[in-house]
């Protein structure tokens, strides 16, 4: 294992990235993350992203929850219990909605010399009329070598603004501040970029982002650097796995969408990627190791969620549906995160796989994700993270807008268990808010149950299954009535369903045998390092659940 | 027999019933769940049942009428005992809500 003064950074680029730290964040949730404080950063050109948005919002109510009332400090690291691992959010983007950074063509500085060297230049290398005027406003197009050079560049810019003491910019600051961090930290520091290798901003930064963290925190820290052979940096190759509608001449017809990413060519720039990514020699000093991760199964296609026919090349409507390749990203963190320094202590990148097996269809357990040694933990924690969903959205009606934890509270306190009644109604209001986005809730405008995450990774399976019985992913409103929150894992000695009067299971029977349970114990451990009301009452719930289903 | 016994015997009976029903009702879900009342209403409903049913055992228990004195003595005390069983009753139901406050029979009271 990591040291305990192992610091973890991750940096989430690009609408994929953003999805994987979307997993990621619930993994943390999920209590696989113990003990530690990761400092996050989101890269993206596009602001308005949907994507981005989202996991934004996951992550600031991730900390709100972590936080006492009324503080926003992100809480303390805990140990053994849900939301255990203290999460700070940076945010940078690139500001490419002014009217002079809208595209490659407006991009001018310096000289009046130096503007035709760089005109010149661009025209050698990109076309006048497609790569250099489209709107970089919605990312780079899979336009990696363009891509490249323009991230590398906003945040040297950046910096400049930084050591200068002239920026206003809440992106710059964020960046300054993660920059500090990791400065601070670089005695032992650990970074994982997510992002894809087929895509536009991903695809463009990962080969740079080393390097251009390293120089743009010399140009903000004058006469200090950071020793990037003490920084180990880690990435996923995340090759192709989601397709889209193929862009016509309609859609391209105007000058800011000449150039449109193509999801036909999205295999040929993965063939490409990886090439590059085994010969690069500075790619490979930089990293210590890249997972490699790939889809060989039929893409999805991202267009079935979109009511326009329109190709839609970014902003607030690309919020395209999770996949189970983003949890194997976020699961090659972990396994990053938690490897002996020993091991990272290379010249040069590790290239890693592993094989799930397919027997026409995927069946997918902890084990595939984070090895055999972690498999069972992850297997149980993420279960008992459902099951406590299942429980505020289903049992206590939280899917439906009402307040669901509230609700379980309250049935503490009838059950003269007081210690949580100093709970807000705010507080638990945040937990609903997560619980619904980790699992489901019902869409008030036309009550239908809309996904969360987790299911969203289980649709992705197709016809395989998902770690759990298909019993625990109730599908209509109807079934979360008689959803059995001690079915969820496979092995029977994991279950706890209790039976009815004619032997089957009873869900309210199970559901009344959980409150009995932390009623009669569940109560907090000094070792797990909790300490406000609202951590108590989280740890007492993740302890009961986790030990209905006998983990140890 | 002592008046009194019958009665006694009858409140542990009907505590035990009560118990028994109370720990049947599931927790419910929601905000405002219906389980705790439930159980109250349990509690209450057999201490009411409790004098009719402690009087009417009492009553098939009683000595032979041919033994007038034993027998007046037991009808005379009759209500006294049945009166002491229903407080048995609420007094040992109300201890063992409090020494059980957190489980199903800590809503008796």
């Amino acid at each position: 294992m990591a040291s305990n003064d192992t610091k973890n950074f991750v940096i989430a680029i690009g609408g994929t990235g953003m999805r994987c730290l979307e997993s990621f964040v619930h993994l943390c949730a999920a209590g696989m993350f113990d003990n530690k404080e990761i400092e996050v950063l989101t890269i993206d050109t596009d602001q308005e992203n949907g994507n981005k948005n989202r996991v934004e919002n996951l992550v600031q109510n991730y900390i709100r929850i972590k936080s006492e009332h009324q503080k926003n400090d992100g809480g303390n690291p805990n140990v053994k219990t849900f939301f255990s691992a203290k999460i700070n959010l940076y945010r940078f983007w690139t500001d490419y909605q002014e009217q002079s950074y809208k595209t490659l063509s407006k991009l001018s500085a310096g000289s009046n010399d130096t503007r035709q060297e760089n005109k010149w230049l661009s025209d050698l290398l990109l076309e006048e009329d497609t790569v250099q005027s489209f709107d970089l406003g919605h990312g780079y197009r899979a336009q990696t070598h363009l891509g490249s050079h323009l991230m590398h560049h906003s945040i040297l810019h950046a910096a400049r603004n930084l050591a200068a003491g002239k920026t206003d910019s809440p992106a710059e600051k964020d960046l300054g501040k993660f920059l500090d961090k990791l400065g601070a930290e670089s005695a032992d520091s650990r970074v994982f970029v997510f992002g894809s290798v087929f895509g536009g901003t991903g695809a463009s930064s990962i080969p740079v982002l080393p390097n251009a963290l390293k120089e743009a925190y010399s140009i903000m820290v004058q006469g200090k650097s950071l020793d990037l052979d003490k920084v180990k940096f880690g990435s996923t190759l995340l090759t192709e796995y989601f397709s889209f509608k193929k862009p016509t001449a309609a859609d391209k017809s105007t000058t800011e969408n000449s150039v449109i990413a193509d999801s036909a060519f999205f295999a040929l720039n993965s063939q490409a990627a990886l090439q590059f990514y085994y010969t690069d020699p500075t790619v490979k000093k930089r990293y210590s190791r890249f997972y490699h991760i790939g889809w060989p199964s039929e893409t999805q296609n991202v267009d079935s969620n979109k009511d326009s026919n329109k190709v839609i090349t970014g902003g607030s409507s690309q919020k395209n549906k999770c996949h189970v390749l983003e949890l194997m990203c976020a699961s090659a963190a972990f396994d990053f995160f938690n490897l002996p320094t020993s091991e990272l202590d290379t010249q040069k990148a590790r290239y890693l796989m592993r094989s799930v097996p397919h027997d026409g269809a995927y069946t997918f357990r902890g084990s595939d994700f984070v090895g055999p040694k972690d498999g069972d933990e992850m297997e149980h924690k993420l279960s008992a993270f459902l099951a406590f969903s299942h429980i505020a959205l289903a049992i206590n009606k939280g899917a439906d807008g009402q307040p669901g934890v509230k609700g379980f509270n309250q049935r503490l306190q009838k059950q003269n268990i007081t210690a949580y009644a100093g709970l807000t109604d705010e507080d638990m209001s945040q937990i609903d808010l997560y619980l619904r986005s980790f699992a489901y809730r019902i869409n008030p405008s036309n009550q239908e149950l809309e996904h969360g995450w987790l299911y969203q990774i289980r649709q992705s399976v197709g016809s395989g299954t998902m770690m759990f019985n298909s019993s625990a992913f109730p599908t209509s409103i109807k079934d979360l009535d008689q959803v059995d929150i001690g079915s969820i894992m496979k092995e029977e000695g994991n279950q706890w369903s209790e039976k009815g009067l004619f032997g089957g299971e009873s869900p309210s029977k199970t559901f009344d045998k959980f409150v009995e349970r932390l009623v009669d114990g569940g109560t907090v451990d000094p070792s797990q390092k909790v300490t406000t009301t609202k951590e108590k009452f989280i740890a007492h719930i993740c302890n009961a659940l986790l030990k209905s289903q006998n983990f140890q | 027999m002592n008046s009194y016994i019958v009665p006694l015997i009858a409140a542990g009976l009907m505590l035990l019933i009560a118990a028994v029903i109370s720990n049947a009702i599931a927790f419910e879900g929601g905000v405002n769940p219906k389980d705790p009342r439930k159980r109250k209403i349990v509690f209450w409903l057999v201490a009411l049942l409790n004098p009719i049913v402690a009087y009417a055992a009492s009553l098939m228990l009683a000595p032979d009428s041919s033994q007038v004195i034993a027998h007046n003595d037991y009808m005379s005390g009759l209500p006294i005992g049945t009166g002491v069983g229903f407080l048995v009753y609420i007094i040992v139901g109300f201890g063992i809500s409090k020494a059980f406050r957190t489980g199903k029979l800590g809503n008796w009271f």
